[in-house]
């Protein structure tokens, strides 16, 4: 077995044990890159020296003596949508092709501080718009389990590089399941935190009410591990809090309520997928667990509040990009004539933004305009704290929610391209634990014509531990 | 909803971001299917529901005021991302005809 397959946990105690260096493990992920990556096209900027040099570093302290904690020595890659000071950061966009970051976010200070090495940048949709990383500004990622199937989006090239083994975990952001899709997609463990447990501090901002860093990994334990090194409440975050992460709790199985929302079990789901979940419930049968059906009756309605709350943030933290203080600017441009400033706005963000990202901007412009803010904005907020109030009714009846993480496998890719509600509607099954600012997590419960299924364990606000724990047991 | 090439014309002026002419009949399309998607939720009943909701259970959340400012070398990398500058500051076009 190579070192770059090797789980992180496992990876710890190798490093521990002194069984290799974190240099070669380092390395084992490199060569990964370098064999497969052309056509995968996960990575878009490769931090080799510097990760070898941190690599080193971690050597030298474990010869020291000194004790490591289970991050050290630990090769990771990050969506291109977080700051690491001094590196390119695109987010996967023309408009930011030269930008380079002026400082770390927070999720970035955490992980070196935990001794992370840093191996790359991740491709991504543009400004994480998309479910299938088919609107970077830098080409598709593929599914490295078929290359001619979509990874899922947006993070799709973290997905991607920790199902290749090019890395032994990664981080993304969720804010309509652009963790949880890709990873039932790519057939990998995806978990999003309750919104405010992770600061949201130097990760570009897509729509703030809804985003939230989140890690991929090759197991449980190991989205544990990656979950709580960044968790915790930051004070250039004003929306994280400062509340214990509870992970130690054991839970009772033969006292745990498993509830069905019926919704999410409709004619939409592909096939056999109905299938390969319920067994996954009968684990948790088996261990005692309570299992019932359960309504959410406003579940259909999530994705069309999704569709006006989150371009309506876009619209507003997309402003930024001006062409005046950084990124593509017409300015400068000789082949774009400009005559005054809003010249320079509108012709930088026709030419440095592509298509997805100006119909949201778009439809956001429109949805906060006079004479349509009450019709869109304001109904999709009230029916948004609507279907927060059915979730913490639910949760007074059960302790957690199994439902399919996406309606279908990988698809081809080009598929969905060409139909925007169509690609939005892989979704449908994701968004609402954004909408309701809840945890959720997709671990694998099988194949489908030799493709991953993802079951997707929801749990209620802050209850991060009960739904690591389920998923535990669902995907050992 | 179906959307006119002349309100396209005017989301565009709103979002800043030109659109051709060529293309203002592609985004009229595309628009008017999500726009037409967002629809249903005009059938849900939502009198008396709260339209100023907030995620977290935060009310307010304070730090101390205070200036930081940034260091030689924040300052030097934002001063390299500026599309064009002159003697350590942004330059851009005029804001009014000369």
């Amino acid at each position: 077995m190579k070192l770059n397959e090797l789980t992180i946990t496992e990876a710890h105690k190798g490093l521990k044990n002194r069984d290799f260096r974190a240099q070669e493990l380092l390395e084992d992920c490199l060569t990964a890159i370098k064999e497969k990556d052309k056509e995968i096209n996960a990575f878009l900027l490769v931090f080799e020296e510097s990760a070898r040099e941190d690599a080193k570093r971690v050597d030298q302290r474990i010869a020291n003596g000194e004790e490591i904690g289970p991050l050290d020595g630990i090769p990771l890659a990050i969506k291109d949508n977080m700051l690491i000071e001094g590196t390119v950061c695109t987010s996967g966009s023309k408009i930011l092709s030269n930008y380079v970051s002026t400082y770390d976010a927070t999720v970035i200070k955490k992980l070196k501080k935990a001794g992370a090495i840093i191996i790359g940048k991740t491709n991504m949709d543009e400004f994480a718009m998309g479910s299938s990383t088919e609107s970077s500004a830098y080409g598709p990622t593929k599914n490295p389990l078929d290359t001619k199937l979509v990874p899922g989006g947006s993070s799709g090239g973290s997905a991607a590089a920790v199902t290749a083994n090019m890395c032994l975990g990664a981080y993304g952001s969720d804010t309509g399941g652009s963790v949880r899709q890709p990873a039932s997609l790519c057939g990998i463990v995806g978990f999003k935190p309750s919104y405010g447990r992770v600061s949201r501090y130097g990760l570009m901002a897509m729509a703030s009410s809804l985003d939230q860093i989140s890690p991929f990994a090759k197991s449980v334990d190991d989205a544990r591990i990656l979950y709580e090194v960044i968790a915790g409440k930051d004070e250039k975050d004003s929306t994280t809090l400062d509340k214990d992460l509870g992970l130690d709790k054991e839970i009772n199985f033969s006292k745990l309520r498993v509830g069905l929302p019926k919704e999410y079990f409709t004619h939409e789901l592909d096939g056999d997928i109905r299938e390969l979940i319920d067994e996954k419930v009968n684990i948790l049968k088996g261990l005692g667990a309570e299992i019932k059906e359960v309504s959410l009756p406003h579940t259909k309605y999530g994705l069309p509040v999704y569709y006006i709350i989150m371009p309506s943030e876009v619209s507003s933290n997309l402003s930024r990009f001006d062409g005046i203080r950084y990124g593509y600017s017409a300015f400068t441009d000789d082949d774009v004539p400009v005559d005054n400033l809003l010249d320079v706005y509108m012709k930088s963000r026709a030419k440095g933004f592509g298509e997805e990202v100006k119909r949201r901007v778009m439809i956001g412009a429109y949805a906060l305009s006079a004479g349509y803010y009450d019709a869109y904005y304001k109904k999709a907020t009230q029916v948004r704290s609507i279907i927060k109030k059915e979730y913490e009714d639910v949760f007074k009846e059960v302790d957690c929610l199994i439902t399919p993480t996406s309606p279908s496998t990988a698809w081809a890719l080009g598929e969905k391209t060409n139909d925007p509600v169509k690609m939005y509607l892989s979704d449908v099954y994701t968004v609402n634990v954004n909408i309701a600012g809840i945890t959720g997590i997709s671990v694998p419960a099988g194949n489908l014509n030799g493709l991953p299924v993802g079951v997707q364990v929801i749990g209620k606000y802050f209850d991060e531990n009960t739904v690591l724990r389920v998923a535990k047991k669902l995907y050992i | 909803m179906k959307l006119s090439k002349e309100d396209i014309k005017k989301i565009s002026l709103l979002a800043r971001i030109e659109i051709k002419e060529e293309e203002l009949g592609k985004y009229g399309k595309d628009l008017s299917s999500i726009l037409d998607y967002v629809e249903q939720l005009q059938e849900v009943e939502t009198t008396g529901a709260d339209s100023d909701m907030h995620i977290t259970p935060l009310i307010n959340s304070w730090r101390e005021d205070g200036l930081n400012g940034c260091t030689e070398e924040e300052r030097e990398l934002i001063l390299e991302n500026m599309p064009d500058k002159e003697n350590g500051e942004l330059k851009t076009v005029n804001v009014f005809k000369k």
